[in-house]
């Protein structure tokens, strides 16, 4: 009898463990766990587990961590920054059969739920009891509450109700040497380190959420829903910092520029008006007393910035319409180009008249088209390049002006992310918020949790030296992207 | 003899203690490179160096086995750069936060989080305290958005961005605030703000335990900006509204509706200066069981009580402090860990008492963040839950 190669032993301790039917390996059940939506970056994990329960994620956790193999957590794939990718292979742990919600406590307005539960769901399942969960990232019919909890994700309404980290209280976590520990729980401001609001936004590199103690929030009793109509991007941006100065904080204030709003009007044909230079959608909600007058108030606001025209959602199915076209607005940008990238920063909102003017500069001097739709009220941007996947020379133009857009974020005192993390896309990046100390204490941090590298490796952190167990650097799907830049 | 008062201290005083410990030395850097000498003092001379602010929150912490050196902040107390249109301001760590209300307040913003008289940003930070305000608004871990600290091995960390959301690297700011100083000095920090609110109106309800828990379901419900508890002895609870005119009228005559004794009070004061009472204990429930805990609580004898009602949070007092105390405190840790809360002892018989239960697995994880950011151990040492 011949020896196994460690890697068919690991798998074959694997399918004791959990069955065959929940582990995959062959190279065309690996092909669909290639790339997360940051699909420039692919790499196959070397095999892909489902486990079903906190106990068989820590099994798995700890056959790995004795055999010296990467862990690399993944819900639903949707993440745009390289977070679930399998940088160097590994075990992919899939979330998808712990999709349940565990518990919910409707007088304290809290959820536990399993990490591979999709975000819609979990709002959809606490509807009739008027309550809700804040963060609604784009990608919300698909992505789970574990990739939200992973990438501290935020959406459109987070504006006013703040991004994930603000909704978690507990975790369950797995480490990677398989042991499990609780963090925080269900009530409020337990002594210590806030290790909750640490692991929240860590991209999976600390262990892999498998409880999650969320707060709900209260559905508004009313909502006003406008669509200001501008004729230049300028009154456009004005507008936003008027109607902040005003002391309105809207639930949702969202820009669309010209070739958004074409493609979203040819995809749902809301009635965008297609020779708007930029629109804004703004949201207003809470009690029904007075809401009506701040939407005056809002819309006077809007005008006078220089709003051509502010339009009112006539019904909840008109506003349905609306959001509808801004959360799928990047998918609709898809009859221009074959491909598009999203671009991720944060500049003050008070600076969005020059920094659009410099995005369209820098569209230019790379002779790329870039779209605009994004969070405007936290100045959280998202410039869409759209570009040909098929041509080495734009794609490159498209990574060089994406890392100028950064560039411009950081030195206006901005952030090179604010909602899709840094993965392995924004590494070399880190650099323009960070410096060695900072970066040093990071991984001080990291080592504490995983000291010999094998969590999500390749992620978060750039350059980590290697352990002697794994030599895990992200280094292929890493050469892939260095290679483009 | 004017001894140190424990657990607080006034502004200007010449002493400074923890639960009755004097600092052997105290010392009022006047800007970032004067701090960095102090740590650098510390590490050499391996001496246990608490940050302090205004010395309102020093009472939460296990008491250390040393207190060579305190750093009093107050000095840096510079508000820098403020947009409004941007909901952002930065200022240092040793800024009051009523210096920082009356700026934001020019511009009709606020930071909605409160502070005893004296308290400081970074003080309200580090020991993550948060009024009435945490149950609408949160506490400092939502609003921090960036800092500039110092760790205890000397090195400066840029912490977040001027920017309201950021999800570049590890959250460290969130990690800082609740720390009490032990992993990093803040010398300065950027919050994000809000719209100070157009109206306020505030409800008091005289009430019993079991009524006061039908007045925090109505409350929560009508989205109330805070819901108090006091029982000094007489219980009261206190709710606010505040927001839109139209919409703080609106709530204001629902509760009304239900609760026809409210009475109308003066604005909402903020938290009240350290107490004098010799035994103070804050335990924090689900917001439902929050009630029912204060009966068992107080079952066993009488007790002043401050309560944050929508977040299950409350702070218990009596007179008695001494050995005497031991029994009440083990009943009411009894209590509240049957209820499956937390609970901490701020003054009492402290001593060589673990100060903070029940004990939680996670905190041997805090203890090697300690170690990675403080590793000669100079940094507020013995104080965090644990005792590292």
């Amino acid at each position: 009898m011949h020896e196994l190669s460690p890697m068919k032993a690991f798998i074959a301790s694997l399918e004791k463990l959990l069955g065959r039917d929940r582990v995959l390996h062959t190279p065309a059940a690996r092909m669909a766990y290639e790339c997360d939506a940051l699909t420039i970056a692919k790499h196959r994990p070397d095999v892909v587990v489902l486990p079903e329960s906190t106990q068989e994620v820590s099994a798995v956790c700890k056959l790995a961590h004795a055999t010296g193999v990467a862990v690399v957590p993944r819900g639903a794939g949707t993440g745009l920054s390289g977070g679930a990718l399998a940088a160097d292979g590994g075990v992919m742990i899939a979330t998808a059969r712990m999709n349940r919600i565990l518990a919910v406590d409707v007088p304290n307005r809290r959820a536990v739920v399993q990490p591979g539960l999709v975000n819609t769901p979990l709002s959809e399942a606490v509807r009739s009891e008027g309550l809700g969960f804040a963060p609604d990232p784009s990608s919300q019919f698909a992505c789970t509450l574990g990739g939200n909890v992973a990438e501290n994700a935020g959406g459109p309404h987070t504006l006013k109700y703040g991004v994930t980290t603000n909704h978690v209280l507990g975790l369950t976590v797995v480490r990677s040497d398989g042991s499990i520990v609780t963090l925080g729980g269900t009530a409020e401001g337990l002594p210590g380190y806030d290790l909750v609001g640490l692991f929240v936004g860590s991209e999976g590199t600390l262990g892999v959420a498998t409880e999650i103690v969320v707060k709900l929030v209260a559905l508004p009793e009313a909502v006003r829903t406008m669509l200001a109509v501008f004729d230049s991007i300028a009154h456009a941006s004005d507008a936003v910092g008027a109607l902040i100065r005003s002391g309105i904080v809207p639930a949702a204030l969202e820009m669309m520029d010209n070739l958004v709003i074409r493609a979203v009007e040819a995809a749902y044909g809301f009635g965008f008006p297609l020779d708007a230079a930029a629109v804004l959608i703004v949201e207003l909600d809470g009690l029904a007393a007075g809401l009506d007058r701040q939407a005056v108030r809002a819309s006077d606001i809007l005008k006078a910035s220089g709003a051509r025209e502010v339009r009112l959602a006539k019904d909840e199915a008109d506003r349905q319409l609306l959001w509808k076209s801004r959360k799928r607005a990047v998918g609709a940008l898809g009859r221009y180009a074959p491909a598009h990238a999203t671009q991720d920063g944060v500049i003050p909102p008070s600076k969005l008249p020059e920094v659009l003017a410099q995005i369209a500069r820098i569209a230019d001097r790379y002779r790329i088209r870039i779209a605009n739709v994004f969070h405007a009220g936290d100045g959280n941007l998202h410039p869409i390049a759209l570009f040909d996947d098929r041509d080495e020379d734009e794609i490159r133009r498209v990574i060089a002006a994406g890392g100028e857009i950064l560039r411009l974020c950081a030195s206006l005192g901005g952030s090179i992310t604010g909602e899709h993390g840094i993965g392995i896309e924004k590494l070399a990046h880190m650099e323009l918020l960070f410096g060695p100390d900072d970066l040093f204490i990071q991984d001080a941090i990291r080592r504490i949790w995983d000291p010999e590298g094998l969590m999500n490796p390749g992620k978060l952190l750039p350059q980590r030296a290697c352990g002697e167990v794994a030599r895990f650097s992200g280094a292929t799907a890493r050469a892939q992207l260095g290679g483009l830049r | 003899m004017s001894g140190p008062v424990a657990g607080g201290w006034s502004p200007g005083a010449a002493d400074v203690a923890i639960d009755g410990l004097p600092a052997r030395r105290i010392e009022r850097p006047e800007s970032e490179a004067e701090v960095a000498e102090l740590v650098a003092r510390a590490r050499r001379d391996r001496l246990n160096l608490v940050p302090i602010g205004g010395g309102t929150a020093l009472s939460i912490g296990n008491v250390p086995r040393r207190f060579d050196l305190a750093v009093d902040l107050r000095n840096l107390d510079q508000i820098g750069a403020y947009s409004a249109p941007d909901l952002v301001v930065t200022a240092q760590a040793g800024t009051r936060l009523s210096d920082l209300d009356t700026f934001l307040a020019a511009s009709s913003q606020v930071l909605p989080l409160e502070g005893p008289p004296g308290a400081t940003l970074g003080g309200i930070a580090a020991a993550e305290q948060a009024g009435r305000h945490r149950f609408s608004r949160g506490t400092p871990r939502d609003w921090l958005i960036g800092a500039r600290a110092l760790t205890g091995d000397g090195r400066w960390l840029k912490i977040g961005a001027k920017v309201v959301k950021n999800v570049a690297g590890y959250d460290v700011g969130r990690l800082l605030c609740g720390s009490l100083g032990s992993l990093a000095i803040f010398t300065e920090l950027t919050f994000k703000v809000a719209p100070r609110p157009q109206t306020a109106a505030v409800w008091r309800i005289a009430t019993t335990l079991a009524g006061a828990e039908s007045i925090r379901q109505l409350a929560v419900h009508l989205g109330a900006a805070s819901i108090e508890l006091t029982a000094r002895p007489e219980i009261a609870v206190e709710v606010a509204f505040e927001g839109e005119p139209d919409a703080v009228a609106w709530q204001s005559e629902r509760l009304v509706a239900r609760f026809a004794r409210a009475e109308q009070a003066d604005a909402a004061g903020g938290p009240e200066a350290p107490s004098s009472q010799e035994l103070v204990w804050t335990f924090g429930v689900l917001p439902d069981r929050l009630c029912r805990a204060l009966e068992r609580c107080l079952a066993g004898g009488p007790a002043g009580v401050a309560a944050h009602l929508g977040s299950g949070i409350a702070t218990l007092t009596a007179a008695s402090g001494g050995p005497e105390a031991v029994g009440r405190l083990q009943a009411w840790s009894f209590e509240i860990e049957a209820l499956g809360g937390w609970w901490r002892l701020e003054r009492g018989p402290k001593d060589g008492r673990e100060c903070f239960g029940p004990t939680r697995a996670e905190w041997a994880i805090a203890a090697e963040i300690k170690k990675a950011m403080d590793p000669d151990g100079i940094l507020s040492v013995g104080r965090m839950p644990g005792g590292f």
